[in-house]
């Protein structure tokens, strides 16, 4: 019966010394195995009746030798299960230490054996197509739909880099969060970089450049909107800008608050509270720029899910807030507005009116245009906004009135004397969106549930969505922009359809239509009068903008 | 006299890495805030067949002796403090002459557990080795688990002086609520009920009324003292840090 066991014991030992690979462990089994084998067939002749005698001149071992074998035997096999034990403790031991390493849909992930610090590696790419039609075609300046009447130049169809980023993003010591975010194919490359102290769910403190509390689109994940660009709201906000945001979320009683980053969108209730350079609408600063005036610019924003928890799943998706801001720019150089999807410019501060002198002297062929329109005193916006998602259905909308003090260049006085005046834009969104294939539409995309495969007869999720988007230029602005190049109001309507293939990748196709009032004319007048507005502009509406596009993005 | 970390690396961690503890934290309670003193000893199967009685036996090339690895284990380490100590006295305070012994010693160890636990149950349970070094309660535990039929207790005239010393991190305390009750049970260990207790489990105790009346059960012996070799800090950097004396000695 011993040499059963040891048998056994062996035969444990063989399987797990052959996953070790040990090389110097097998050679002893071998030899054991050897030994075992001559037992082996020892007890087999016992079991099969023979007697000791009829055996013993077969045996070169006497009984008291074969006992000394057996227990070296037996010390051997125990040694090596031991080693193998403690072998296996050591490297439990280690590999407790070890830091995970995870690969999947979300990227890249190393975290440490506590959990207390990880570091992830993330990425998108976004590949645009744009294609606009009844531009009567031709190669005018990209980025410019100033058709003017009698024009015949179009718009560029083309095709665009819109993104690529590789960014890292993680936490240490549980709260201290951060993100590094390049884009290579942006000229800004450096659209985020922040540090987030999460000290408590209910204050946290987010340095560095990042997104400002304003817009709720533009807060929205840069690869989960529904359509290729954002709406009119977004534009009269900030991009990004550097400075230093108090935030914080609040659970709902009963429930624990979790970490939503510095902008939360999964509890109860959230708020941020920031300071920033004050970058100015549209406009995200440089990485190494620094404010260029003393005063910064305040942001505030407030948001709740004011049914979380609540048991009436088609309202729970439900999240409503307002946000504000604060700002006295001195000197602030403006950006220019695009339209939303076909992203040409349509209010450019630099297209002032052309001085009086030149008219004067009806150098229209070449005019001389004065200053470009700055940012000079407060400058307030408010932003009520609203989102609500239930099953596959999904709504957002928000609205912007922004008041800014601007100083221009009056074309009906001396040249070079500076003009003051509040100009008063307002804009607004609302877009709708269903999942056709029935998956829950959410403020962070839509998760497949049957990712896109052919052979197997599946093919991801769709969602088609419309957006309406309005943007209102203050007229008092035409006092000194050129009317007949910047617009004074843009009405967008467009339909998308999202195909996700997987929740990592998307291919999307929009087509919008931009109407516009103004923007497009001609200089008739050759007044004289320097203090009325004798000048006659012949003003028309820019053409109707209608933009194909579509895009493919990967983002992980 | 330096007194500081006498007794444990690990407590005096609490001052050096976190200030958790005051510095003067070992003269807070009597006998450098250690209740009760332990040695090494050597557990042997019953009848001592390789007759092991120092540890000079240990080196001997027929004796299979079972230790847990010093880089992982902090009883392995008073083990290992001991032979050591021995060694030096021995050899005339050689290192290279006591290093020699060691490299030796640990030949002689077929396994290293990772732990004073383990050590035990490859010796008792697993029946390795000619010998077991291990605390003197945990040898008295042996016995009592085991059979006083199967192993005995050798007490070498040579061993270590370990000082496990007791103090309240009063900040981690005060933060629980615990700090009152963390005081009371550590002046506990040094009362006569204390005492009694700690010497019923073969821990030797600082009392001396108690420690008389258990004479018996604890030999005396030559003890060595870990600050004799400049304290466990020091100790530690020099054996037992990668690239060390014991990774130069010790061959897997």
């Amino acid at each position: 019966m011993k040499s059963h066991k040891i048998l056994l014991k062996l035969s444990f030992l063989l399987f797990t010394l052959g996953s070790t690979e040990e090389a110097s462990a097998k050679t002893t089994v071998e030899l054991l195995e050897k030994k075992i084998n001559e037992l082996e067939a020892r007890l087999a002749r016992y079991e099969n009746g023979s007697s000791a005698k009829e055996i013993a001149p077969t045996v070169s071992l006497s009984e008291n030798n074969q006992n000394t074998d057996l227990n070296k035997l037996k010390t051997k096999v125990n040694l090596l299960e031991r080693k193998i034990e403690v072998d296996k403790e050591v490297y439990e031991a280690s590999a407790s230490k070890m830091p995970k390493f995870d690969a999947g849909a979300d990227g890249f992930r190393i975290t440490s054996q506590d959990g207390r610090h990880q570091v992830r590696i993330r990425g998108a790419v976004q590949a645009d197509g744009r294609f606009f039609a009844e531009d009567h075609g031709g190669v005018r300046t990209a980025g410019v739909n100033n058709l003017g009447t009698g024009s015949v130049s179009g718009i560029p169809d083309q095709f665009q880099l819109k993104q690529a980023r590789v960014w890292l993003e993680g936490k240490f010591f549980d709260n201290i969060y951060f993100k590094i975010m390049p884009d290579f194919a942006a000229n800004n490359i450096l659209p985020d970089a922040y540090l987030d102290y999460a000290y408590k769910s209910y204050a946290g403190l987010s340095v560095g450049k990042q997104k400002t509390p304003l817009s709720l689109e533009r807060l929205q994940g840069d690869a989960d909107g529904m359509f290729l660009e954002r709406a009119y709201p977004t534009y009269l906000a900030n991009n990004r800008d550097v400075g230093i945001m108090l935030h914080g979320e609040f659970a709902k009683p009963g429930y624990k608050a979790e970490y939503g980053g510095p902008v939360d969108f999964k509890n109860f209730i959230s708020y941020q509270l920031g300071v920033f350079n004050g970058a100015g609408d549209n406009a995200s600063l440089d990485k190494s720029s620094a404010g260029t005036f003393d005063d910064k610019e305040f942001d505030g924003r407030l948001w709740s899910h004011p049914f979380q928890h609540s048991g009436h799943d088609w309202l729970e998706g439900l999240g409503l807030g307002v946000a504000g801001s604060w700002s006295r720019p001195t000197g602030l150089a403006l950006n220019k507005l695009t339209s939303a999807i076909g992203s040409n410019s349509i209010l450019d501060y630099g297209f002032t009116k052309v001085k009086t002198a030149t008219v004067k002297a009806g150098a229209l062929s070449s005019p001389s245009y004065l200053a470009a329109l700055t940012g000079e005193g407060d400058h307030i916006r408010i932003y009520p906004q609203a989102y609500w998602y239930a099953g596959p259905l999904g709504f957002m909308g928000e609205y912007v009135l922004s008041e800014q003090n601007l100083n221009a260049y009056s074309p009906y006085k001396t040249s070079g004397k500076a003009a003051h005046f509040k100009q008063k834009n307002s804009a607004w969104q609302a877009q709708l969106s269903y999942v056709l294939t029935g998956e829950d539409a959410t403020f962070q995309g839509v998760k497949p549930i049957r990712i896109f495969n052919p052979s197997e007869g599946t093919w991801g999720a769709l969602q088609a969505a419309v957006r309406f988007s309005d943007l209102n230029i203050d007229p008092d602005t035409f006092n000194y922009l050129d009317p007949t190049r910047n617009i004074r109001e843009a009405k967008s309507w467009a339909v998308g359809l999202n195909w996700f293939l997987t929740q990592n990748a998307v291919v999307r196709a929009d087509y919008e239509e931009t109407y516009f009032t103004g923007g497009d004319g001609s200089i008739t007048g050759t007044g004289t009068n320097t203090s009325g507005d004798s000048f006659k502009y012949s003003i028309t509406d820019r053409t109707t903008e209608k933009v194909f596009a579509t895009r493919f993005q990967l983002a992980f | 006299m330096e007194r500081k970390n006498r007794g444990s690396s690990d407590i005096h961690q609490l001052y050096t890495k976190r200030k958790l503890i005051p510095e003067n934290w070992q003269s807070q309670l009597p006998n450098n805030s250690s209740p009760y003193t332990s040695t090494m000893v050597f557990v042997v199967r019953k009848g001592n067949p390789k007759q092991i009685k120092n540890w000079s036996d240990l080196i001997k090339p027929d004796v299979s002796i079972v230790t847990p690895n010093p880089k992982t284990s902090g009883g392995a380490r008073w083990n290992y403090v001991a032979a050591w100590g021995y060694a030096l006295k021995q050899n005339g305070n050689n290192e290279e002459a006591a290093k020699e012994f060691l490299k030796k010693l640990f030949k002689n160890a077929p396994v290293l557990d990772t732990g004073a636990r383990g050590a035990t149950t490859t010796f008792a349970e697993r029946e390795i080795g000619d010998v077991l070094i291990t605390w003197e309660n945990e040898a008295h535990l042996v016995i009592k688990e085991f059979g006083a039929d199967k192993f005995e207790v050798v007490v070498p005239p040579f061993s270590v002086l370990a000082e496990p010393p007791v103090t309240v991190v009063e900040d981690v305390a005060r933060k629980h609520g615990t700090e009152e009750v963390s005081s009371a049970y550590l002046k506990y260990l040094y009362s006569k009920e204390g005492q009694e207790l700690i010497a019923k489990h073969f821990y030797r105790p600082s009392d001396k009324e108690v420690a008389v009346k258990y004479a018996k059960q604890f030999p005396s012996l030559e003890l060595v003292n870990i600050q004799q070799y400049g304290g466990w800090d020091e100790f530690h950097s020099k054996h037992f840090a990668d690239g060390g004396v014991f990774d130069k000695i010790y061959q897997p």
